[in-house]
């Protein structure tokens, strides 16, 4: 009897006019190759922050949003693929306009 | 795939449901602060998602670059893209041992029964919102409000809406 476990990106998608990038990753537990379970923990992907001047400061694409897990190489290549300078630029255009009012 | 309840158009369509985890972390964090609990839970009925948060304060508290703005935590498992008002979504908040300094009570609170509120920004973010019982300001809770002062606590419980 043998019991393993793994991690699949079983779905990334893309959602919406920004482009953001959903994705699930499943632990899989198996026992002699026979899945027993299937969990999910996900995360999205945006395409940036603004800093104080209100400038994109671009999403580097090295972590996962947990901040400690590498992001895989296929993510990374469709956040690069679907994140255009039009792109970009419409979600810094979005942030800005959901800044606060300052008081 | 899916069921229909209530007839046999698209709005009637219930095609999904899942439930899982997910980690929530700090914007603009300066430092790796100690954190006894992040906890991010959710469910997702068709377009709808329900989702409980718990960040918990430990030894080493965080510390942000600028305490002027807005407090955020990033994480959230699917991209909000269907709100209506300001924030796509209110749910409710817990809170213990948040730093309510300063003499204006405007944009971050007052020690005086404040209440917070969370809401849905930038499509993957919380951000809280703050109303205390002597203030008449609404305002944002502010990065000052956690930083490097209390072994604070968090908790909310939000619903929203998505895409699909």
């Amino acid at each position: 009897m043998a019991l393993s476990e793994s991690i699949e990106y079983d779905k990334i998608e893309i959602v919406g006019e920004y482009k953001l990038v959903q994705v699930r990753k499943a632990t899989v537990i198996k026992k002699d190759g026979v899945e027993l379970s299937r969990s999910f923990n996900r995360f999205v992907l945006d395409p940036g922050t603004l800093d104080e001047s209100d400038n994109l400061v671009e999403n580097p694409l090295t972590k996962e949003v947990d901040g400690v897990t590498d992001l895989t190489d296929e993510i990374k290549a469709i956040c690069n693929a679907v994140w255009t300078t039009t792109i970009k630029n419409a979600w810094k255009a979005k942030l800005i306009s959901e800044k606060p009012p300052s008081s | 795939m899916g069921i229909y309840i209530g007839g046999t158009t698209s709005a009637n369509h219930l095609d999904d449901y899942e439930e899982g985890g997910f980690t929530w972390t700090m914007d603009d964090l300066t430092n790796s602060p100690t954190i006894w609990n992040n906890v991010g839970r959710y469910e997702k009925y068709g377009r709808l998602v329900h989702v409980q948060g718990h960040i918990q304060i430990g030894g080493t508290k965080p510390t942000f670059s600028s305490l002027s703005g807005t407090f955020k935590v990033s994480g959230l498992p699917f991209a909000h893209t269907d709100g209506v008002g300001y924030s796509g979504g209110l749910g409710k908040v817990r809170w213990s041992q948040l730093e309510w300094v300063g003499s204006s009570q405007s944009s971050y609170g007052h020690n005086d029964d404040t209440q917070l509120s969370c809401g849905v920004v930038n499509s993957t973010k919380i951000m809280f919102n703050t109303c205390g019982q002597a203030v008449y300001y609404v305002g944002d809770l502010l990065k000052r409000a956690v930083h490097n002062a209390h072994a604070w606590n968090l908790e909310w419980d939000i619903w929203y809406r998505i895409a699909s």
